[in-house]
């Protein structure tokens, strides 16, 4: 599926409000990349690595009912994900992120790609 | 001064010009405000090779690149991942093609990447409201000015200003701190234990083969299995994303909240249950490693 690449980072920028996140990317349920907003470190190899065993993880996160958001902890940094039709939005953040903005800002973004996401797979 | 004809045969002298001075054809950037990380990261985009001297202040480093990737790098007596992180968290400065080959060692075994995500981390927490203003120079004002080169970097063909005094090194040790951020504090080993049991509440503690050691609530190997698998696929997540060893993983559904904390060992405590009833995964003993 093909989304629009302005609309799309346009959405995924507005997580950056948010202080401290460095940027987030969308990943459709195979883990493939829809879409992406990540400083140049992420590179498609690593994000094709990484979507795979993000979009495993979600499902069986998904395994007991699908969450609200779940965050992985990590030494040098957190992934925040959320559910974005039968994808997961993924959000790069720092260890002391504010969850409760970064769960109303994901909310919004969520909102704003379910209908795209929904669009394509029917058009696809 | 170059001969070269004119359009009526007539040889006269050819100007200097800039272009006929340069070593290697291309552009030659003057750049102003722009940062130290977007520069490394143009080299490695470009997959450039060669030889950087990095200004800052009275302070000299040498940046190293083999075809795009960052392979050496000294500043004092720090030369590799050490010196890469000290130099790349520079906030202004030059940033000077030395016009050299990249030498043979290599130093540096993170990736560039890796570095840089690092520093973004360490900036954010400490220094959020800077804004780097690096100064990109070319080639030729690399030997003018009153710039103060150390005797530690002759190596690079820098010479050194006569009479010049180089300024107090920063502090290795801090350095090296910087270097190895998230490094947990030394914790006297305590045996991990299963959270109390709470009404609703399912807890595990599950050895580093996904084994069940201990548990109590309902259901406690379903949850086991489940939080084992979710530990070892967080963990090869991580890896993908260098983002470091797997901590904790928060899982927030209507009404439940399931936490499991990865411990040091590699065992893996988890609880499951009413929101307002799962605070904390972790028995005390682990609490103390991840405040």
């Amino acid at each position: 599926m093909n989304l629009s690449i302005e609309l799309t980072s346009r959405a995924l920028q507005s997580l950056r409000d948010i202080d401290g996140v460095y940027g987030s990317f969308l990943i459709g349920a195979s883990g493939e990349t829809r879409a992406r907003d990540l400083p140049a470190v992420f590179d498609d190899q690593t994000l094709a690595e990484s979507g795979a065993r993000i979009a495993q993880l979600w499902e069986v996160i998904c395994d007991s009912g699908v969450p609200e958001h779940a965050l992985l902890e990590f030494a040098e940094y957190s992934l925040f994900l959320r559910r974005v039709g039968t994808g997961c939005l993924c959000v790069v953040v720092p260890a002391h992120v504010n969850v409760l903005a970064l769960r109303l800002a994901s909310k919004w973004v969520a909102r704003y790609f379910e209908p795209v996401a929904h669009r394509n797979t029917l058009m696809s | 001064m170059t001969q070269v004809k004119d359009a009526n045969g007539v040889e006269r002298e050819a100007p200097e010009s800039s272009a006929s001075s340069r070593p290697r054809g291309g552009f030659r950037a003057h750049l102003q405000g722009v940062g130290l990380h977007d520069l490394v990261m143009l080299q490695n985009l470009v997959r450039a090779s060669g030889a950087f001297v990095v200004l800052s202040g009275d302070r000299t480093g040498t940046l190293c690149f083999a075809r795009g990737q960052l392979v050496h790098a000294e500043v004092l007596e720090l030369v590799g991942d050490a010196a890469a992180l000290e130099i790349l968290a520079w906030r202004d400065g030059e940033f000077i093609n030395a016009d050299r080959s990249a030498p043979e060692k290599h130093t540096v075994n993170a990736s560039l990447e890796s570095l840089l995500l690092r520093l973004a981390k360490e900036v954010d927490e400490a220094r959020p409201l800077e804004q780097p203003i690096t100064t990109a120079t070319g080639v030729r004002r690399r030997m003018d000015g009153t710039a103060v080169f150390r005797t530690t970097h002759q190596g690079l063909g820098v010479p050194a200003a006569p009479g010049s005094v180089s300024a107090p090194a920063p502090s290795p040790r801090g350095l090296a701190a910087a270097a190895t951020p998230g490094t947990a504090a030394p914790v006297p080993k305590v045996a991990l234990r299963a959270s109390e049991p709470k009404p609703g509440v399912t807890n595990v503690l599950v050895n580093p083969l996904g084994t069940l050691l201990e548990g109590n609530g309902s259901d406690t190997d379903t949850l086991a299995a489940k939080v084992a698998y979710m530990a070892k696929l967080t963990e090869l997540v991580g890896q993908a994303m260098g983002a470091g060893e797997s901590r904790a993983i928060k899982v927030r559904y209507t009404g439940v909240e399931l936490m499991a904390r990865r411990h040091t060992d590699g065992h893996v405590s988890a609880s499951q249950g009413p929101a307002d009833a799962v605070t904390e995964a972790t028995p005390p003993s682990s609490s103390a490693r991840h405040p």
